[in-house]
């Protein structure tokens, strides 16, 4: 890389972040040392007794800890997919839209649920799929039975994923937007002239186009394969359905902040942590050989 | 959650029986006339040279000292130019004293609270001193954070506060000391916050003409009713029956809608160490009994007679307040929170209460709460461990009334009464030593008044308050709210409380034990989600024999031995 002068200040720029990161991710790293301790905050890491792996001995022995392995990767994969297939789709049919004013309409108004926060949205949607909410509303003019979808874990991790790709697609839809109006008109015009129908081209011409934005959103979101998002379950979850939606952060905050066991929750992050690492590395090989995807 | 936090807040009604019964206990501090304790003013026992007994304790410290506190922040309103840190009874205390409380944090409600401690516990960042519960005090002594509190109470601690922790025949000292050392300073609560009441709405079970419930069989045809014969009248079927929450039962103190009745009712106390038939300290959630009030609850859960939707609330009262149901467990205080809140949404709303269910016998069962949950601890390090001590002596002293500077009391007390702030959640510490039968006291001394058997005028100010509301809200009934509650608390909740005669099942052990502090965790989960599930038809009935032999197996065998042998070795 070469460098100039005048990029001083963008380096000066760049402090904050970096003071940031350091503060709240590279710092706090060293404490995971506290996963192999019998951790004490009265006599801090340098005073607490060394277990070895006691913790992890124990967090496997727990009835639970599989439980939330699964759950975790389970809803998280689910949510991978249906976040790249879903706003793909919209992507696509949003570009079909010929009416450009209606498809800025549409594009904004489906974004904004992004921008709200799973406290909120938490509330809505009890509301909604409550006994007396909507949704069972609907399904009674069907004559089927109201269901109580909060407590059911048949039906929780569906709400789980389905609110999510609810909340994001219209956000995730804009990557793709992009790269739609990034393929050359020319290509459509020669499918044209060639006698192409519109899902012809769509097949030949469009799908080609965003292939390795797929294949690259695809292998990068394999790191978050272990993220399954807290702010959502925690939001969301309650008691009877813990058995489907309780998940490694959930468990993590309840074990480390309710019952004070840090060196327990810091043995379950850092597993955590550890296999996310594993991902993020598999993901970023992998999109850099099919995608040609490089940050170093 | 906000039901803690009003339960906090209730100490507004609970507090201030002015003379105790605490006669007959001496203690080490002084003399032997404690058939009354408010010889406070006399500071007769200080002869010799050295000071001691109350003139130390009251005493003005040499030089200024700083204590800095963790404050829990009231909904009251301050006159503009006084702060949570800086008013009038802050100011009173510290002239007192010489202590300048300082707060390093504050956070507004138990739960807020409790998180800030965790973290502060967590990040070993106490303040000098502050309020911890038992979880918290365990650990605190677990990690050797905080001082050893033994020679700074006996040398400092008033004679009024080691009288009334006298009243708890050492309980409640026992519960805050560890290796004979004493860490914390604890509270003394009232016995009244234990028993659940069956809350209903007398308005719908007129309207229904349905009978008072006693057994079992009543209250599953009230809540049969109330779901199915429209009582609110609007021509909708949107009423529920019983109302539960997601925690099923509380066990010590209970919240709105915990099921502690019905299972007490069976004779099972979930939650509490108690003794069997022969003798045995067993974990009360884990004895066969509790199948049979499980089964109960199943059975209505399916017939629809308990809310479907008990265990989603975010917040327990949510239906009660928006008058969907008319049938609900709480304790005696449910007026001040959340039954004002129907009412003001619904004015017809009529709540009684009654001791019901009965268990087979026709007798009231319910489990009790423990002496003491708080304590105030003190950091290690910090030089003036006696502050705190000196701090709890004066709030106690103006909350028990025995303040003598009269002048300076009364002036609080018009401010009390000119503002509506309530001078107790500013004190330094949201703890209050109190004698345990405060409710039925306070209920009978108003009924008496109002009868004209005693003259209003001999009474402290609290119970002068709750006479004057009860009078106040006889003449214009539910026009004035702050009157409402207390008057409805103490007429309805106060009079079961002080005329129904009750099974008092107690608690062997409240504390931690070794194993419990890495598998109590797990196996609470367990058993919350074994109840609920068993209610709501997820697990059939038996699968609590399965909950039984799976808490044994995950470490339960042996806390049960552990307690066993905390108990025994007492």
């Amino acid at each position: 890389m070469r460098r100039k002068k005048n990029d001083l200040h963008y380096n000066v720029m760049v402090l904050p972040g970096i003071a940031f990161l350091a503060l709240f991710s590279i710092v706090p790293m060293f404490y995971a040392i506290m996963a192999f301790q019998n951790f004490k905050p009265g006599r801090g890491i340098s005073g607490s007794e060394w277990i070895g792996l006691e913790n992890f001995t124990y967090l496997f022995q727990l009835p639970d800890s599989r439980q939330i392995f699964f759950n975790t990767i389970f809803l998280a994969v689910l949510k991978i997919i249906a976040n790249l297939i879903v706003p793909l789709l919209f992507a696509l049919l949003l570009n079909e839209v010929r009416v450009r004013f209606l498809r800025k309409w549409i594009q904004t108004i489906v974004y904004l649920p992004h921008f709200l926060s799973w406290v909120l949205l938490a509330t809505i949607f009890f509301d909604v799929f409550s006994l007396d909410g909507i949704v069972n509303k609907l399904f009674g003019v069907f004559g089927i039975d109201p269901v109580l979808f909060y407590a059911s874990n048949k039906w929780f991790p569906a709400i789980i994923v389905g609110t999510d790709v609810w909340k994001e697609f219209g956000f995730n839809a804009i990557v793709y937007l992009a790269a739609l109006t990034g393929i050359n008109p020319v290509l459509y015009e020669a499918a044209d002239i060639d006698g192409a129908s519109r899902f012809r081209q769509l097949w030949h011409v469009t799908l080609p186009g965003v292939r390795t934005t797929v294949v690259l959103l695809g292998t990068l979101a394999l790191g978050n394969v272990m993220n399954a998002n807290f702010d959502q379950i925690f939001n969301m979850y309650n008691p009877l359905v813990y058995q489907s939606a309780d998940i490694i952060d959930t468990y993590v905050y309840r074990v480390g902040l309710n019952d004070l066991q840090y060196s327990l929750a810091t043995a379950v992050g850092l597993f955590k942590s550890v296999i996310s690492f594993i991902l993020v590395v598999v993901s970023y090989v992998l999109a850099s050989r099919f995608a040609n995807y490089r940050i170093f | 959650m906000k039901a803690k936090l009003l339960l906090t807040a209730l100490t507004l009604s609970v507090a201030l029986t002015a003379c105790g019964d605490n006669g007959g206990n001496g203690n080490q501090s002084s003399d032997s006339n404690a058939g009354t304790s408010n010889e406070q003013t006399s500071g007769g026992n200080a002869s010799g040279n050295t000071k001691s007994g109350d003139d130390l304790a009251y005493e003005k410290t040499a030089e200024p000292v700083t204590l800095s506190i963790g404050f829990k922040i009231p909904d009251d309103k301050l006159k503009s130019g006084d702060t949570n840190e800086n008013n009038i009874a802050s100011r009173y205390f510290e002239g007192l004293t010489n202590i300048k409380v300082v707060h390093s944090w504050e956070a507004k409600g138990d739960d807020a609270f409790k998180q800030k401690v965790n973290l502060a516990i967590a990040s070993n960042d106490l303040p000098d001193a502050m309020v911890v519960d038992r979880n918290q005090l365990r650990k605190l002594i677990d990690n050797d954070m905080i001082e050893d509190l033994s020679d700074s109470y006996e040398k400092y601690g008033s004679k009024l506060i080691k009288d009334i922790y006298d009243t708890t025949d050492g309980m409640a000292l026992a519960d805050a000391t560890s290796d004979g050392k004493l860490y914390g300073l604890p509270n003394v609560g009232i016995e009244a916050d234990a028993p659940s009441l069956l809350w209903i709405r007398q308005d719908w079970l007129d309207k229904l003409k349905l009978p008072a419930p006693k057994t079992m069989d009543d209250l599953e045809k009230i809540a049969k009713a109330f779901v199915e014969q429209d009582p609110d009248g609007n021509g909708k079927a949107d009423t529920v029956g019983l109302e539960g929450d997601k925690a099923v039962v509380y066990g010590q103190k209970p919240n709105p809608n915990g099921f502690d009745a019905i299972f007490g009712a069976f004779h099972a106390f979930p939650k509490n160490w108690i003794k069997d038939a022969s003798g045995n300290i067993v974990y009360g959630s884990t004895t066969p009994e509790n199948k049979e009030a499980l089964a109960k609850l199943a059975e209505w859960y399916k017939n629809g007679l308990i809310d479907k939707q008990f265990a989603l609330y975010k917040e327990t009262q949510e239906p009660i307040v928006a008058n969907k149901t008319g049938l609900f467990f709480g304790p005696w205080w449910m007026p001040y929170f959340p039954l004002a809140d129907s009412v003001t949404n619904d004015t017809k709303a009529d709540w009684k209460a009654y001791a019901a269910p009965l268990d087979a016998d026709g007798k009231f069962v319910t489990h009790m709460a423990p002496v003491t949950d708080r304590y105030i601890v003190v950091r290690k390090g910090y030089d003036h461990p006696e502050a705190a001590v000196k701090m709890l002596n004066v709030f106690t002293r103006y909350e028990r009334r025995q303040d003598p500077n009269t002048e300076e009391v009364k002036k609080l007390d018009d401010y009390a009464a000119e503002t509506g702030v309530h001078i107790r959640n500013f004190y330094p510490f949201d703890l209050l030593l109190d004698y345990s039968d405060a409710v039925v006291k306070r209920y009978n001394d108003v009924q008496k008044a109002i009868k004209g058997e005693i003259d209003p005028a001999t009474f402290d100010p609290d119970t002068k308050q709750v006479y004057d509301f009860t009078l106040a809200e006889k003449e214009n009934p539910k026009k004035n709210m702050d009157a409402w509650k207390p008057a409805k608390a103490y007429e309805v909740g106060g009079a079961i409380l002080a005329n129904q005669p009750m099974e008092k099942v107690y608690s062997v052990f409240y504390g931690m034990t070794r194993t419990m502090e890495t598998k109590w965790a797990t196996l609470e989960k367990l058993e919350i989600e074994t109840f609920l599930k068993i209610i709501v038809g997820d697990l059939p009935v038996s699968a609590f024999d399965d909950f039984v032999a799976q808490w044994k197996k995950l470490g339960g065998d042996q806390i049960t031995k552990e307690v066993t042998e905390a108990v025994n070795g007492k």
